[in-house]
């Protein structure tokens, strides 16, 4: 597979994700807030192809999200970006001490990713909420951020899964006997961990 | 020697992404690039619109019905206080007819600008905010039906909110309970003049620069003030005050409190009142 089907499936990712969350997920109304699967796409490249991947689409998929939010252009980018880069950094740490697992894609098995999901969703809320804090909206803090992050986290339990599939879908490359020459990610899954 | 050229590789990658979403939000942010980000934002939003509105079209009846299931409790309790409110609004009904001429005779002759002759544009609300951070809704009539930013919105009898975004076939209304909302308004009809913030909280409003011992009683009703340059014609009632502590707050004003005119839950259309920022009153 080459760079070029790589990006398209990343990109199809990013939309379709966008398109569930813009269409689909704020008519179900957890607490008075809605889950979101966005934000689970820079965890969980994070989580397959480390830091750098995660950031790569943190950045990504946050410039996508920022199209359809009033919020200054690029500030879910900002948090999106460091969530998948920490989503990354300790995955890898934890798998072994090795903090760049970008040659590690799919032998992502060894830990919970639902775990990893609904913990660094929580986070990246947080990191939202206070950069908006410090933009001159405390209310994002003080009111917004509680009623959010249950809906985030029990979004993110849910969420994880397909969202595993979908970015190792993405990132996956290609079989040998379909004559790409790139070797075989270990389809081990995450969700058993 | 590998692993610390990988490591050194991702913090690169790192802190180039991240200088170059700074540089994004401080380019958007001074405005140089409204033209290139304001196209794109209304290219995805009308790519969006017609599956927004299609499932909004199948899903309402059943996110409807699931909310009754998940509330039999709430809302036996809720069928009882409507039914003692209905009888007092038979009570009141009567009295109402006689108004209700009063109020016509005096829109006519005083031309009050709620209910007057600016022009209106219905609209139906298509979705809430996609974010947990804001409160926003969309609505189905964009710049091709004549709604542009920075127009009022009114419904479920009371000012909501002010368009912020808009596109060929829709707009983003941001809700008056929004923390970033604030309108210049009057409290009662001849009271004192004062600013009112969204609280985050559905329906509650702050009520700003209350001069300390200022004499509110519960109840008195909040317009907008409209005075010169005002975002909002004049008239268009907010609120009611609710709380008036006595108290004055971090800013030295008296700490006050009202709540939304308009209803909130499940609104599905809204008038677009054809208004620009510091037009005078018809």
């Amino acid at each position: 597979m080459n760079g070029f089907t790589r990006l398209a499936r990343i990109t199809l990712v990013v939309v379709v994700s966008e398109m569930v969350e813009v269409v689909l997920l704020q008519h179900v109304d957890i607490f008075g807030a809605h889950p979101s699967v966005m934000v689970l796409i820079p965890i969980v490249a994070g989580y397959i192809a480390g830091p750098a991947g995660g950031a790569a689409m943190g950045f990504a998929a946050g410039l996508v999200a920022d199209l359809f939010l009033p919020t200054p252009f690029g500030l879910s980018a900002v948090v999106w970006i460091c969530t998948g880069y920490a989503a990354g950094y300790a995955t890898a740490i934890l798998r072994g001490g090795e903090t760049d697992a970008a040659g590690s894609q799919g032998q992502a098995g060894t830990l919970p990713i639902v775990f990893v999901c609904a913990l660094f969703a929580g986070c990246a809320m947080a990191g939202y909420a206070l950069l908006g804090a410090l933009f001159g909206v405390p209310a994002m803090l003080t009111y917004y951020l509680p009623q959010a992050l249950p809906a985030v986290i029990i979004g993110a339990f849910a969420g994880a899964g397909p969202m595993m599939l979908a970015v190792r879908w993405a990132f996956r490359q290609g079989h040998p006997s379909r004559g790409s020459g790139m070797p075989v990610a270990p389809a081990r899954g995450g969700l058993q961990g | 020697m590998i692993q610390a050229r990988r490591s050194s590789g991702s913090k690169l990658t790192l802190i180039i992404l991240l200088l170059a979403s700074f540089t994004i939000i401080t380019l958007d942010f001074r405005g140089y690039t409204a033209g290139i980000v304001g196209k794109a934002k209304a290219i995805a939003h009308e790519a969006f619109m017609p599956l927004q509105v299609g499932v909004t079209g199948i899903l309402r009846p059943v996110g409807s019905y699931f909310d009754g299931v998940f509330q039999v409790g709430t809302l036996s309790q809720e069928n009882q206080r409507l039914r003692s409110e209905n009888a007092t609004l038979r009570e009141k009904l009567l009295s109402m007819s006689a108004m209700r001429e009063q109020l016509r005779q005096i829109t006519s002759l005083e031309r009050l600008p709620f209910a007057g002759s600016i022009p209106k544009v219905t609209a139906q609300v298509v979705s809430g905010s996609s974010s947990d951070f804001e409160s926003t809704i969309t609505l189905d009539k964009g710049t091709s039906s004549g709604v542009v930013a920075g127009m009022p919105v009114v419904g479920g009898g009371g000012l909501l909110g002010t368009v912020i975004d808009a596109w060929k076939t829709g707009s983003t209304v941001r809700m008056l309970a929004d923390p970033r909302s604030t309108v210049g308004v009057r409290l009662g009809a001849s009271g004192p003049y004062a600013m009112v913030v969204g609280t985050g909280s559905a329906g509650t409003l702050a009520v700003d620069y209350v001069a300390p011992g200022t004499k509110l009683a519960k109840g008195t009703p909040v317009y907008t003030s409209g005075l010169s340059g005002a975002i909002f014609p004049p008239g268009i009632p907010v609120g009611h005050i609710t709380s008036v502590s006595g108290t004055t707050n971090a800013s030295g004003d008296e700490s006050v409190y009202a709540t939304m005119d308009a209803g909130l839950s499940d609104i599905q259309y809204v008038d677009v009142l054809v208004w620009v920022q510091g037009a005078s009153g018809p």
